[in-house]
């Protein structure tokens, strides 16, 4: 193996990583950011929405070891929290009206 | 299934290639952590029978009122009149508190006076009087006994590994790696329900594979219950983002979406002074109303003309094994009105679905319900989680001692060394100091000062030892080190306590004292099985040097029986 090789292989490790620990809390986080939007009293889904982040998490993790592009993963995490936090502003400002 | 040189790495080869090497290394580098927790974790389903048997002061106590049981009990003072000698205390010593809580009796009307405040610094603070006499009890003048953590060490270490918040964070990180260990594992295994039902013994690395998956898969659905309940009971700790976003990031903040979730109709102050009413009347009338004797009286805002009277009930045993939210009931009245303003029946929660899942989640995970058969459920599964560990770590070097496999470069040789002494220590060495434990709590004095410290001090220090002893030794000859001092420790357990305290075996069984036997038949059991591991693993290293020195001239010294590098210096001669 080369040297360049092996530094690949570091980078990819890495980012396999970081999208699966930091990424996956973020995918989690807005998840339950996400549920506290959903009622009016925030306590009720934001609770729902923090038993259930646990399944973010780990889809997540599985997803960052999969046979798939570091590159395509970290899109894939950037869409989902987008998107969580998009419907989360969306939700409020329909409620708010 | 060995997967080609270049499939194996992170997100390489097919998926479920992909997913055997995250099974492989988050499985390793977590295993032993969260064998520790698991096995304290198990022991903590028993947290007061070996609470019990680490306070041998109390049982002669138990046991004269357990004689006393039948008769009619000694003159004792009635609720009503522990309910004043709290209030009178309270009134007198914490006039300020923002709460006071009373715990006047056991559920059949007897037992410690205690009370409990938020002290200036909102922490909570409590103090025992003397159901006799309603004076504050010093803690010099209650009778000798040993001070231990008990049974709760088990518990504590299990979850924040007597390290606070930092090791509840450590421990939740793990169960999450457990989580991710188990999806990929299911997911490396293509023939799950054919593997139910192998087991190859004496087939070296295969019967490590088989045991590892028949104890996983046929207690599958317990280690998903435990690893998901444990990190759902802290999610509010491990999830605070949307706390944050709705409530904002302070203490304060914290609070009120405690409040909102637990609490929501708790009233502000009013600014107004009024003295707390009589307590007896709200008492008998939240007895009648929940269907439990009391347990506990709190007054939120004392003083106060918003104050809130609530009464809580004692969980009958037989009761909440029949319901998995443990809750108990609870009758809030208003001081002023007297109206009751919130009523919670045994088992339901303050809060809607959300709180009432949460509920459910902690019952779950403590096991709560189901009585003392599910207890055992939960150990045997607790066990088998230990072992799904346990092998799993086994398995990693007995595969790389039969091939080398280079993942670490030049170092490699050197990593499988660590990891081999790591799973002795962690596998072994936490038997050694958990059974320690027992044995600090019998031999240290009973009046020395920070005595429960000493005793924790003991398990760490023993289970460090245990790694300091696997990095020296050669990864067999510590394993059988081990295993032979983890037997002698739990075989000798009931001697030590024979000969420090006067009670055997035969003694309890004799009175009746069925959780003190048990701590000490499952030490012997224990036992029992470590000597076993140490004969079997005495004789297969005396069959492999046995193999290596058939080639060998049968005249060959002593030495190259013990040394197996000098029958290699010997072949390639």
């Amino acid at each position: 193996m080369s040297q360049s090789d092996d530094l690949h292989a570091g980078w990819d490790l890495g980012a396999r990583l970081t999208a699966a620990v930091l990424g996956g809390y973020a995918v989690s986080s807005a998840w339950v950011v996400l549920c506290g939007a959903m009622s009016q009293s925030r306590v009720e889904t934001m609770v729902g929405g923090m038993q259930s982040s646990w399944l973010w998490y780990v889809a997540v993790v599985i997803g960052a070891f999969s046979p798939v592009s570091p590159r395509r993963i970290w899109g894939v995490l950037l869409v989902l929290i987008l998107a969580m936090l998009a419907a989360t502003a969306a939700l409020i400002f329909l409620k708010a009206r | 299934m060995q997967p080609a040189k270049k499939q194996s790495g992170a997100g390489k080869g097919s998926f479920r290639q992909a997913q055997a090497w995250l099974h492989t290394w988050c499985g390793l580098w977590f295993s032993w952590l969260l064998y520790a927790v698991f096995l304290t974790g198990t022991l903590a389903v028993f947290e007061e029978p070996i609470t019990h048997w680490m306070t041998p002061e109390h049982h002669a106590h138990e046991r004269a009122e357990a004689r006393q049981a039948g008769t009619v009990p000694q003159a004792q003072a009635s609720l009503s009149q522990r309910l004043q000698w709290g209030m009178a205390y309270m009134e007198r010593q914490h006039p300020g508190a923002d709460m006071w809580e009373l715990w006047p009796a056991d559920s059949k009307g007897g037992g410690d006076l205690r009370v409990y405040w938020f002290d200036r610094e909102g922490q909570y603070a409590a103090a025992q009087l003397d159901p006799k006499s309603g004076s504050v009890m010093d803690a010099s003048e209650a009778p000798k006994v040993r001070q231990t953590l008990g049974g709760h060490h088990f518990v504590d270490f299990h979850y924040q590994l007597h390290a606070g918040q930092l090791g509840l964070w450590i421990v939740g990180i793990a169960a999450l790696a457990m989580l991710v260990a188990l999806v990929s594992g299911v997911i490396t295994h293509r023939r799950i329900f054919k593997d139910f039902f192998t087991f190859r013994a004496r087939k070296g690395q295969r019967s490590w594979l088989d045991m590892h998956n028949a104890v996983a898969v046929l207690t599958l659905p317990f280690q998903f219950m435990i690893a998901y309940t444990g990190i759902a009971i802290s999610c509010s700790t491990f999830m605070p983002a949307g706390i944050a976003a709705y409530f904002g990031s302070s203490a304060e903040a914290l609070k009120s979406f405690q409040v909102a979730l637990n609490e929501p109709g708790k009233p502000q102050r009013s600014g107004q002074a009024m003295s707390v009413p009589d307590l007896e009347s709200f008492v008998l009338r939240g007895q009648a109303l929940i269907g439990q004797p009391v347990r506990a009286v709190v007054i939120d805002y004392p003083g106060d003309a918003a104050a809130r009277i609530g009464v809580y009930g004692w969980n009958d045993a037989d009761d909440l094994s029949k319901r998995l939210s443990p809750t108990s009931g609870m009758a809030m009245f208003s001081a002023a009105t007297a109206e009751l303003q919130q009523l919670r029946l045994p088992g339901g929660v303050d809060g809607g679905a959300a709180a009432l899942t949460q509920s459910v989640i902690g019952g779950l995970h403590m096991a709560t319900y189901g009585g003392l058969l599910l207890k055992w459920l939960y150990f045997i599964c607790g066990l088998a989680g230990s072992a799904m560990m346990a092998t799993g770590a086994i398995l990693f070097m007995v595969k790389r001692r039969a091939k080398h496999q280079g993942e670490f470069g030049a170092s490699t040789s050197m990593v499988y060394r660590m990891i081999e002494a790591a799973n002795v220590a962690a596998i072994a060495g936490l038997g050694i100091a958990c059974v320690g434990f027992l044995w600090a709590n019998r031999l240290l004095p009973v009046e020395l000062a920070l005595r429960s410290r000493w005793e924790l001090a003991v398990f760490f220090a023993l289970w460090m030892l245990a790694l300091m002893h696997a990095l020296l030794r050669s990864p067999s000859m510590a394993w059988r080190d081990q295993m032979a001092a983890l037997a002698v420790l739990c075989l000798l357990l009931p001697v030590l306590s024979f000969v420090t305290t006067g009670d055997h075996l035969a003694a309890y069984l004799r009175d009746g004292d069925w959780e003190s036997a048990g701590v000490e038949i499952f030490s012997l059991a224990v036992g029992v099985a470590a000597a076993a591991a140490w004969a079997w693993m005495r004789r297969a290293e005396n069959l492999k040097s046995v193999r290596k020195q058939k080639p060998a001239e049968t005249s060959q010294n002593l030495a190259v029986a013990v040394d197996p590098g000098a029958v290699r210096k010997e072949s390639l001669s």
